[in-house]
């Protein structure tokens, strides 16, 4: 768990503090993301964390101890950094980048070289074809799932990525994030994730955190975010398509109603109200069947029940 | 012709006299080399941290450099006396120049991304410096390890004039008695390590780094 007590960040000569007394407490094994316009203290905050930047003010509590007194390369080890231009070193080889922090550990080799191959598994790269590969050879797709390796790598409770999706090209983008969605889930860490784009915060947040000048303005799910925005700035931010984005957050599996619709069009069970609501549109038909993995009807979702206002979940 | 082989039957007759000069060329190569170094290279790092005072120190030596080298042996010599010291220190002031210039644009040139992935990793300043500073910087430190090396061994050759020994005594000593035969014995040699020193030293760098520039393209 992670909890952030009226930590203050002001530069000298700064009008105001670019992190004003921001109290906020994330759960431990959710993913909380930070999500503000350009300036709003996002970074500056996810970087107090690990202290790459030191705070003015406040205390940050980490499993109940306080952070801020604690010599930062020890605090630094036990918390996995991952940030937008990747960092890999580029005279490293793939291993060695992620046998970074072990090594730091003191490690002994062969648990190094276990935990490498554990790795390069879990984040779906080949350890044969990859361990001793060059940075350089990879896509940024590859590079940012070895950067993620390598945060992991010494098992930290607590990770922070700084705009992880920031240097990979949109069309990998999305497939990235849902990867990196299962395999965060599977390690189960406390994450807190800096991102600009309020569909990627969306997505990978399990607690999505507004910030504008330095403060707090709504931390909530993501649907409450987009069903109850606190204030007009909420509102706008996160634009006039808010109900469409809500149904991104849902299954066609929630609405399930009994029974095939013969003739009518398909769609996979999994698949978000939002792409239903599109097929729909596009087929001029008024029910979907939903189809499971094996192409068997598992039930119809019908127009009127997608465009019901869903109650929000918090 | 008969000047070359002439050239050689002195420098057969006098092989002991060829061989302590250029020992002494050696040694005192080797001393400026090692001393430019163990200056350079920690002021590079030293002056790492700020813009401002890296310029001022930059600038200073490249003042420093601009200065013949004949003008800064006579500088050592009322200084210093005569002999292997000030030849040196003259020696030292030239090489100083590209080793710091070439480490301090190197480390400077490493992607500040890489230092903040470091650094938030949790290596300490120093771990940083060893770990990932200096390794990519180590190509155009070497570079200028090899630009200073030249330079030296070429430079020696003046410390003739203060004592300093080298293989420019058969230079001076040849000039002033219109021996051209001593002359060549002297000049042929020097120049002759001057290229050695170059090639050598780029063949080592390309062995050493070769590959990773290619990789890096």
């Amino acid at each position: 768990m992670i909890r952030l007590e009226a930590i203050t960040k002001l530069y000298a000569g700064a009008p105001r503090p670019a992190v004003d007394r921001l109290d906020i407490e994330m759960a431990e094994g959710t993913t909380t993301a930070l999500i503000g316009p350009s300036g709003c203290g996002k970074t500056t905050t996810l970087r107090m964390i690990n202290r790459m930047i030191e705070p003015s003010d406040g205390r940050i509590f980490i499993d109940g101890t306080d952070v801020t007194g604690l010599d930062p390369v020890i605090l630094r080890r036990r918390i996995g950094y991952v940030i937008q231009q990747i960092g890999l070193f580029p005279h490293q080889s793939v291993a060695e980048n992620i046998a970074t922090v072990p090594r730091l550990l003191g490690w002994p080799a062969s648990r190094i070289a276990a935990r490498v191959e554990e790795l390069l598994a879990l984040v779906g790269l080949d350890p044969a074809r990859f361990r001793d590969a060059m940075p350089h050879r990879l896509s940024g797709g590859q590079r940012q799932r070895v950067g993620v390796a390598r945060a992991l790598a010494a098992d930290p409770p607590v990770m922070l990525m700084d705009e992880p999706f920031g240097a990979i090209d949109p069309i990998a983008r999305e497939k990235l994030q849902d990867e990196f969605k299962e395999i965060l889930r599977r390690v189960s860490k406390t994450i807190v994730m800096v991102t600009h784009d309020l569909d990627e915060a969306m997505k990978m947040g399990d607690r999505v955190a507004l910030l504008r000048d330095g403060r707090l303005v709504q931390y909530g799910s993501p649907d409450e975010i987009l069903s109850e925005p606190a204030d007009a700035f909420v509102e706008a931010f996160v634009g006039p398509d808010r109900a469409l984005k809500r149904l991104s957050l849902r299954r066609v599996d929630d609405l399930l109603a009994p029974g095939e619709v013969i003739g009518a069009p398909g769609i996979a069970s999994g698949a978000t109200q939002r792409e239903a609501l599109a097929r729909l549109i596009d087929g001029g038909s008024e029910v979907l069947n939903v189809r499971d993995a094996e192409g068997r009807t598992i039930g119809h979702v019908g127009r009127e029940a997608l465009l019901a206002r869903p109650e929000t979940r918090r | 012709m008969a000047l070359i082989t002439g050239t050689f039957a002195w420098m057969a007759a006098n092989w002991q006299t060829m061989a302590e000069l250029l020992e002494q060329h050696l040694v005192m190569s080797a001393w400026a080399l090692g001393i430019s170094l163990a200056i350079g290279l920690p002021l590079a790092v030293a002056v790492l941290p700020s813009a401002r005072t890296a310029g001022l120190v930059i600038a200073l030596v490249n003042v420093l450099r601009t200065f013949p080298s004949l003008a800064i042996l006579a500088f050592a010599l009322p200084l210093l006396g005569i002999g292997l010291l000030p030849s040196v220190v003259a020696l030292v002031v030239l090489a100083l120049p590209p080793i710091l210039l070439n480490a301090y644009v190197g480390l400077r040139e490493v992607d500040p991304d890489l230092v903040d992935a470091a650094t938030g990793l949790g290596m300490t300043g120093g771990q940083v410096l060893r770990k990932v500073q200096l390794p990519l910087a180590a190509p155009a430190i070497f570079g200028g390890i090899r630009n200073a090396a030249v330079q030296i061994v070429a430079g020696a050759a003046l410390a003739s004039f203060i004592g300093g020994g080298s293989l420019g005594d058969l230079i001076t000593a040849g000039i002033a008695i219109m021996d051209v035969q001593r002359l060549l014995a002297g000049a042929i040699p020097i120049a002759l390590l001057a290229l050695a020193v170059e090639f050598g030293l780029g063949f080592v760098e390309r062995r050493l780094f070769g590959t990773r520039l290619e990789d890096a393209r």
